[in-house]
């Protein structure tokens, strides 16, 4: 089994690090059969995800995880992945708190893609 | 002693604080617990208004009650007076809830106080208070009230007229960076409606949950599942869990909390809580994931009780997700390429029961991956992962346009599924991934515009498979008249 951990780790450093800096750079982890639900809007396909992603209504955001975990989710390698933490976009003090579950699963050239991407708002801004 | 005496002759509520030597004074039998309560139950009558959920406190120190039982005849009976005073308040009530309910509204004023330490519990008797009166007090700067900087997260009024604060240049700004809600400031309003809607408002906008079940599936299991985690974690373990299923849970103490909630610990949680972030130890990462029923059980059974609320009696409490997903293995061996499941996850509160009955309210996200097994209805959970927060309430799931009836929005589970072919929208052999979840889409597009699933299919795959663009162009065509009768599905009487 391959180290799923690991995997996590990197994919969920990864993942918050482009987000913040530059949403078009996560265009090489989704293919086009993933499906993003960002607070039920489900796109599906690399091209109808960025587009999703990139026209989300704040310019600056950065992202704080707080808890991540992750188990392996089937023999063929897919990983599930569920972070929770906070996000502060452009210049709002409060930060918004969210639970993101993610399956990525292996691309058959030892790497790994994200399947499906399901991201809530669980505690709003005040 | 000399400095207490020193404060003799100090006010507070109006009523001069007389402070004796012990000794010289001529106290006759202490009244006992139930004669005060009785009484402080007989004024707290006197002063509570139903109809308009006003608790009125002005002018306590010339009640001619609470001077009757010699409240302010000492610096220990004044001290523990209000706080003693709140204690018999929320024994008045038989729930929270109903507490909560009645009073909307408290007045403190004419009490000369000059800061608020002795009725500082009235941030904990009525953490959601939205009208406070605090006008002809005497407090001199934000210190004086420093102690309520975080509570009243609900307060729309505040009188604080009277006080020498309210001359300070920077009152207003203080007390709007205070209190977000905050709309009228010793009676001028500070915030417009349109100002506080703006506030509100989230930057990602908060919409319904995303529920694709399969034959009722992921509903009756959430149905049955908290139930069974509340009353009979064993039960719940043999019928969906087997050698297979893995369980961990972690725990995320920098959540915020809502209103003025406990502050318990994590101490039955943090030596099992998973947090890869925080442990990078391999051994400990691999012994804080639990595989198979036996090592489920062994931890289940040292977390505490609980209690959920009925998802069907309380859905606003609820947001629960659920997408079908292909590729699980197959617990008979027969499908190479895998078999089809549930990604489920679930948001919600729920009540921790500890021996003593202290009942602790916390918040949790848990994720589920549901398969075909060998138990109770053909399932088994492969994968259940749990988090925990403190609780944070069921606001950010709370629909911004209200206009939307709560069916669509509060329960998930009676979502209206549009006639389809069995098998529509679920893995099958031979079908590929991309039909499935295309598949799927199509379903929502349906449910979304009651177009059938060849119209539906055809305006997202003209959309690039956006739902967005789809329902956008969907509602242009629509205005326009361009759609033809035999798009829509037939209207069900």
């Amino acid at each position: 089994m391959a180290d799923f951990k690991g995997i996590a780790d990197q994919f969920v450093g990864f993942y918050y690090q482009t987000f913040d800096a530059d949403r078009n750079g996560l265009a090489g982890l989704y293919r086009d059969h993933s499906m993003l639900t960002f607070e039920d809007s489900p796109c599906q396909g690399t091209a109808a995800i960025l587009e999703k992603l990139t026209s989300l209504p704040f310019q600056k955001v950065v992202h704080r995880v707080a808890t991540l975990d992750a188990q392996p989710a089937s023999e063929n390698g897919s990983i599930l992945v569920m972070v929770t933490g906070a996000l502060m976009v452009d210049d709002q003090p409060q930060p918004m708190n969210y639970s993101q579950t993610f399956q990525l699963q292996p691309d058959g050239q030892g790497s790994y893609f994200v399947f499906n991407d399901i991201f809530r708002l669980v505690y709003p801004a005040q | 002693m000399d400095r207490m005496l020193n404060l003799d002759g100090f006010s507070f509520a109006g009523a001069s604080l007389s402070i004796e030597a012990y000794g010289d004074s001529t106290n006759g039998d202490a009244p006992s617990t139930a004669d005060t309560k009785a009484k402080m139950t007989a004024i707290l009558g006197k002063r509570y208004y139903q109809q308009t959920k006003l608790l009125d406190l002005s002018k306590l120190g010339s009640d001619p009650d609470l001077l009757s039982m010699g409240v302010f005849n000492s610096t220990s009976t004044e001290s523990k007076f209000f706080p003693a005073l709140m204690k018999v308040w929320e024994m008045t009530w038989d729930s929270a809830a109903k507490r909560r309910e009645a009073v909307e509204s408290v007045s403190l004023a004419d009490n000369q106080l000059a800061n608020i330490s002795v009725v500082t519990t009235l941030a904990q008797t009525f953490p959601d208070l939205k009208n406070l009166d605090l006008s002809n007090n005497n407090f001199k700067d934000s210190q004086a009230l420093l102690a309520w900087r975080w509570k009243f997260r609900s307060l729309e009024f505040l009188d604080l007229t009277g006080s020498p604060f309210s001359a300070d240049p920077t009152f207003k700004d203080t007390m709007l960076k205070w209190y977000p809600r905050l709309r009228v400031l010793n009676n001028i309003e500070v915030r417009t409606a349109e100002e506080l809607a703006a506030l509100k408002k989230t930057p990602i906008p908060v919409q319904g949950p995303y529920f694709q079940d399969e034959s009722q599936i992921a509903e009756n299991f959430v149905k049955a599942f908290f139930v069974g985690y509340d009353n009979d974690r064993n039960d719940l373990l043999n019928g969906i869990y087997d050698a297979h299923s893995v369980f961990s849970l972690n725990v995320n103490p920098s959540a915020p909390r809502a209103h003025q909630t406990g502050t318990a610990g994590w101490d039955q949680y943090i030596k099992k809580s998973r947090n890869l972030l925080k442990i990078s130890h391999l051994p400990a990462r691999m012994s804080r994931v639990f595989t198979g029923v036996q090592k489920i059980r062994e931890v289940w059974d040292t977390l505490p009780k609980t209690q959920h609320p009925d998802v069907l009696a309380h859905p606003e409490q609820w947001l629960i997700e659920c997408h079908p997903i292909p590729g699980l293995p197959d617990p008979s061996g027969q499908s190479g390429t895998g078999v089809g499941g549930l990604l489920i996850m679930i948001h919600g509160k729920f009540d921790e029961i500890h021996s003593n009955n202290q009942v602790e309210t916390r918040s949790f996200d848990r994720t589920f991956i549901l398969g075909p097994g060998g138990g109770v209805g053909g399932l088994r959970v492969l994968s259940d992962v749990l988090s925990l927060r403190a609780y944070g309430g069921n606001e950010a799931w709370t629909l911004e346009t209200a206009a939307i009836p709560p069916p669509a929005a509060a329960a998930p589970l009676a979502q209206q599924q549009p006639p389809a072919p069995e098998g529509y929208g679920h893995p099958a052999p031979g079908k590929t991934d991309t039909q499935v979840q295309q598949e799927q889409l199509v379903l929502q597009m349906s449910a979304k515009t009651n177009m059938t699933l060849q119209y539906s299919e055809m305006a997202l795959s003209s959309n690039g498979w956006n739902v967005e663009s789809a329902l956008k162009n969907f509602e242009e065509l629509k205005a326009q008249g361009q759609l033809p009768p035999d798009a829509f599905l037939p209207v069900v009487q």
